[in-house]
């Protein structure tokens, strides 16, 4: 018997068991505890007594205690099966919004889906070599005085991919941990020939050591014995297939850069597109055309080298390794560069430094084939969650209003003993079957998409490419978080209507859209957000591609005429001119050394005791014709001797060294000391992009000193393009058979820069598209249940007098005001995030107040369209009807 | 044949059961156990194999009065159900005649 002096169980011990313990049992159970305890405590201190009660109550806790009441008791399945028959009952009573529910989701789901892809494609870049993780890229990293007085630089170092061509030579043999090294030389745009079949590819020039470091695997041809003479070539399987179709290319010929003939070795697969390392054929590193001089010049930075580690070998112990091997064999030329430069005493003048073959593809600031910024996937990321949280939203207000219209199930549901649990676990199922079914139409819509999506992130992405396993599990995640972000809300709401009142009173007065209204102003934000952002880069990419560049850039054709050291495809701009002479549709010819968009030399050169920089094209007379480049003062090149050794100039290059009065004065950019006169002045034209100012510049027909003329441009007729190519094409196979006749047009390599804003601005339009579109979906359904809940009022409205107009007005005020919130919310944020987008170019746009105010016009305009059709129809509506209703 | 079979010790709690009529509830079955076998069992143990015991159908439970022992808390008696009871007489039978199988114990 109890009495008052005898040792109580402690109580928390009793409030933890009666919470893991189902209902139904925990009544016996801790009885049968506290008995169990009440003899401890007559034979032992209530201490132990207590410790033991503690004890004894542990053990009841585990799963078949703990599941019991949701397994056997209240058989969950029964109810499950309950839940899933009402939800869809729900879903078809309701179908325009169901509709509208799984519309919105379905196309966040997909978004989210594509960018999944994209982002365990990032994760995956050139980590399916075994050994990635022993791979490294060597860089260059060097001091570099421009950057030095540059205020904005963030150091005064340059980090590039290219090393002399010695360092891969001796690095095996100077440090003990390299097991193997090779280098990697790029072969740009070459052509190889096998019989008629002649294309232009894009290879490297690799060491033997290559196939030993990555996982490219053998299909035909092995990787021992290969490489042992410098005409060896390693195909890819698609490029094989390209010239050989279905014979055996092994031991067949390669006519290469139109006159060297490489033997086929081998067969390896295709790299992957996830590979950093990208080649449609390999040869050995001897077959570079400057190998041999390359060896000996160490100031020559133009060949990417890679080495693989012993797996016990340590970083620091390598970072030192090489410091030494760069103190070797350029320690000379690193004290003349310091006194060149005036590269202070402490700074180190160069250094070579290490990434790892796993961050090459993020490491983008050392520039190299993909390398892209990660920030990419940070936007991506946040564009697809912003999406789906607008579709979100849609859910849960619309689900919120709706569930006011349920209050009489949800009644009937509690008088017969439905638990608040219950009840949410009944609205969640509806959202999860919402959500599951939204799943289906994402996939489907994702697949549809995929191809548009990879157009834009420049990616080969396909939903059969990864492992199925991980795109299922992903929704099956995705599908419970948007189910139970969207489905609790309006869940926790619903349970807890008061039962005797909604059934007594029936309509309960409408749930309070304080939670609704902030959720549609987020909505709108957000679109908004998108949509200031999409037009404002609509109106930047307008600008830059119409601007006047200075030069006539439409209708010129561009055919690359010379590769490699083939110093006779320099004549060809002359043979070509003289050819088509006579062609009615080709008015002028003329070479230059690199094409628009892109320059690859550039000088420095001292004036009056200061150095400075000088963007360098080699031309011929006919170049300023041609583009109708106006001269400001002086003349045109003529084609004398006299005149290789002048230049003409640009006004930027002027104003840079604050020449006056410029003809007749010489300037000294090679080692030639006499200098170069200039005879010319052209206006500043824009021979880069429109992301920075026009830069100095100099056009020189000095072939001798920086190379042979890389470019024809040919200055078509706009009305016969098509005779014109022909002329062209014809003109080729005569001048040059061997090559492929490969053009394209100077206006479109031009747009070409700035494709990746063109791309950003497309995914902004297309996110912008579809924010409004989900957010109109969202509104559209919740301004017909607001219509619905005030029928009778606007029927009591309608008999006092008021007319259709005055009823669609009181309808579409409320949604105008949070429109026009929504959008000044959102000014703030996009005028920030646009204007960072703008400081990439040097000519960019003011933002435009006109254009904001058109936007707000515009977001009312697509509110009231979404509202229109409930108000209208509510406007128009019989009152004597509406007061009926109920 | 999976469907009846009986472990070692839900055998025991199921006969306890039986036993104790009316008394059979979680703790005085886990006093009977210890008194009887003399084996150390937990009370959870007790109920969880109770609860299996229902699951199969051999047992059934109520609630019995409030009593003033337990802080007022009722008891779960179980009861052994007929099912319950046939399959304690199916062991039973199938030992005996395994008893008789064994030759030096029979004369």
């Amino acid at each position: 018997m109890k009495q008052s002096n005898s040792p109580k169980a402690p109580e928390w011990v009793q409030r933890f068991v009666e919470w893991f313990c189902p209902d139904e049992l925990v009544e016996s159970v801790l009885g049968d505890l506290l008995e169990e305890f009440d003899q401890y405590a007559k034979h032992m201190s209530a201490r132990k007594a207590r410790w033991r009660f503690f004890w004894k109550s542990l053990l009841f806790f585990r799963p078949y205690i703990l599941m019991r009441n949701k397994i056997a008791m209240k058989n969950p399945t029964l109810l499950l099966s309950n839940y899933t028959k009402i939800a869809w009952r729900n879903i078809l009573k309701r179908k325009m919004y169901a509709f509208l529910n799984a519309f919105g989701l379905s196309i966040g789901i997909a978004i989210s889906i594509l960018i999944y892809l994209f982002i365990i494609d990032e994760y995956r870049f050139d980590r399916f070599h075994t050994k990635s993780e022993q791979i490294f890229r060597l860089n260059e990293r060097s001091y570099d005085s421009d950057l030095a007085q540059n205020p904005e630089a963030e150091s005064p170092y340059r980090e590039s991919a290219y090393l002399p061509l010695g360092i891969g030579s001796v690095i095996k043999d100077e440090i003990p941990t390299v097991k193997h090294a090779t280098r990697c030389v790029p072969i740009e745009n070459v052509s190889v020939g096998y019989g008629t079949n002649i294309f232009k590819e894009n290879g490297a020039f690799v060491d033997a050591d290559f196939f030993q470091m990555f996982d490219f695997q053998f299909i035909k041809g092995s990787a021992n014995q290969l490489f042992l003479s410098p005409l060896e070539i390693v195909l890819t399987s698609e490029t094989a297939k390209k010239y050989f179709g279905e014979e055996d290319p092994i031991g067949k010929t390669l006519k290469i850069a139109g006159s060297y003939d490489f033997t086929v070795m081998g067969i390896i697969e295709n790299p992957p597109a996830y590979s950093s390392l990208n080649f449609s054929m390999l040869a050995p590193i001897q077959a570079h055309p400057r190998y041999q001089e390359s060896l000996e010049s160490w100031g020559n930075f133009s060949f990417p080298t890679f080495v693989e580690l012993n797996s016990e070998a340590s970083l620091s112990g390598f970072k030192n390794n090489l410091n030494t091997l760069v103190n070797k064999y350029l320690g000379d030329r690193m004290e003349r560069w310091r006194e060149r430069y005036k590269i202070p005493k402490n700074d180190t003048v160069f250094e070579i430094t290490f990434t790892s073959l796993q961050d090459i593809h993020h490491n983008y600031k050392i520039e190299w084939y993909k390398a892209t910024n990660p920030q990419t996937i940070f936007i991506l990321g946040g564009v697809a969650l912003l999406i789906l949280v607008i579709a979100c939203i849609n859910y849960v207000s619309l689900a919120t209003m709706l569930s006011a219209q349920r209050n009489r199930e949800v009644g009937v549901r509690k008088v017969l003993g439905a638990s608040k649990k219950g009840l949410i676990g009944q609205f969640w199922v509806e959202a999860m079957m919402t959500t599951a079914i939204a799943a289906v139409f994402g996939l489907g819509l994702a697949y549809f998409f995929t191809d548009r999506f990879n157009d834009f992130a420049g990616k080969n992405l396909s939903l059969f490419d990864v492992n199925p396993l991980y795109i299922f599990l992903f929704i099956v995640i995705l599908i419970f978080i948007i189910g139970t972000f969207s489905g609790l809300y309006p869940a926790i709401i619903a349970s807890r209507f008061n039962p005797i009142r909604t059934l007594r009173i029936g309509l309960a007065a409408s749930v309070s859209s304080a939670f609704s209204k902030p959720l549609v102003v987020l909505q709108f934000s957000l679109s908004a957000f998108l949509i200031i952002s999409a037009i404002v880069m609509v109106q930047q990419m307008n600008y830059i591609t119409h601007k006047e560049l200075g030069f006539d850039q439409s209708q010129i054709v561009v055919l690359k005429s010379y590769e490699q050291s083939n110093i006779e495809g320099n004549s060809i701009i002359e043979r070509i001119r003289q050819a088509t002479a006579s062609s009615r549709h080709i008015s002028s010819v003329t070479g230059a050394g690199d094409s628009f968009a892109r320059s690859r030399s550039r000088y420095g050169y001292r004036y009056q005791g200061e150095q400075h920089h000088s963007h360098v094209f080699v031309v011929d007379p006919y170049y300023l014709p041609t583009l109708s480049i106006k001269l400001k003062e002086g003349r045109n090149f003529r084609n004398t001797p006299a005149d290789a050794q002048s230049v003409i100039v640009n006004e930027a290059l002027l104003r840079d060294i604050q020449m006056t009065d410029p003809i007749g004065k010489r300037l000294t950019w090679t080692n030639d000391s006499l200098g170069y006169e200039i005879i010319g002045v052209v206006e500043d034209y824009y021979f880069l992009s429109l992301e920075e100012e026009v830069q100095p510049m100099l056009l020189t027909i000095d072939q001798a000193e920086t190379g042979p003329l890389n470019y024809a441009l040919v200055k078509v007729d706009g009305q016969h393009i098509p005779e014109a190519i022909a002329d062209l094409k014809s003109v080729w196979k005569t001048l040059a058979p061997d090559k492929p006749f490969d053009y394209s047009f100077l206006d479109e390599d031009i747009a070409v820069q700035y494709e990746s804003y063109q791309r950003w601005m497309r995914m902004m339009l297309l996110s912008a598209g579809i924010a409004i579109l989900i957010a109109c979906l969202g509104l559209f359904g919740l301004a017909g249940i607001t219509t619905l809940n005030k029928t009778k009022e606007i029927g009591i409205r309608k008999i006092f007098g008021a007319n259709a107009a005055v009823i669609f007005i009181m309808l579409n005020k409320r949604y105008m005001i949070l429109a026009s919130i929504a959008y000044l919310l959102a000014i703030p944020f996009s005028i920030y995030a646009i204007q960072k987008w703008l400081s990439n170019f040097h000519y960019a746009i003011d933002i435009n107040w006109w254009w904001l105010v058109a936007i707000l016009i515009l977001l009312n305009l697509i509110a009231m369209i979404a509202v229109g059709y409930h108000s209208i129809k509510a406007a128009q509506a019989n009152p004597v009807k509406s007061l009926k209703w109920e | 044949m999976s469907k009846n079979y009986l472990g070692e010790f839900e055998e025991l709690v199921l006969l306890i059961v039986g036993a104790l009529q009316e008394e059979a509830y979680g703790n005085n079955i886990m006093q009977e156990i210890i008194e009887r076998t003399g084996r150390q069992v937990n009370l959870s143990a007790v109920h969880i194999t109770l609860y299996r015991l229902e699951d199969k159908g051999y047992v059934k439970s109520d609630m019995s009065d409030p009593s003033p022992v337990r802080g007022g808390r009722r008891k779960r008696i179980f009861r052994l159900t007929s099912a319950g009871v046939k399959v304690l007489r199916e062991q039973q039978e199938q030992r005996i005649a395994l008893w008789q199988l064994i030759p030096q114990l029979k004369f």
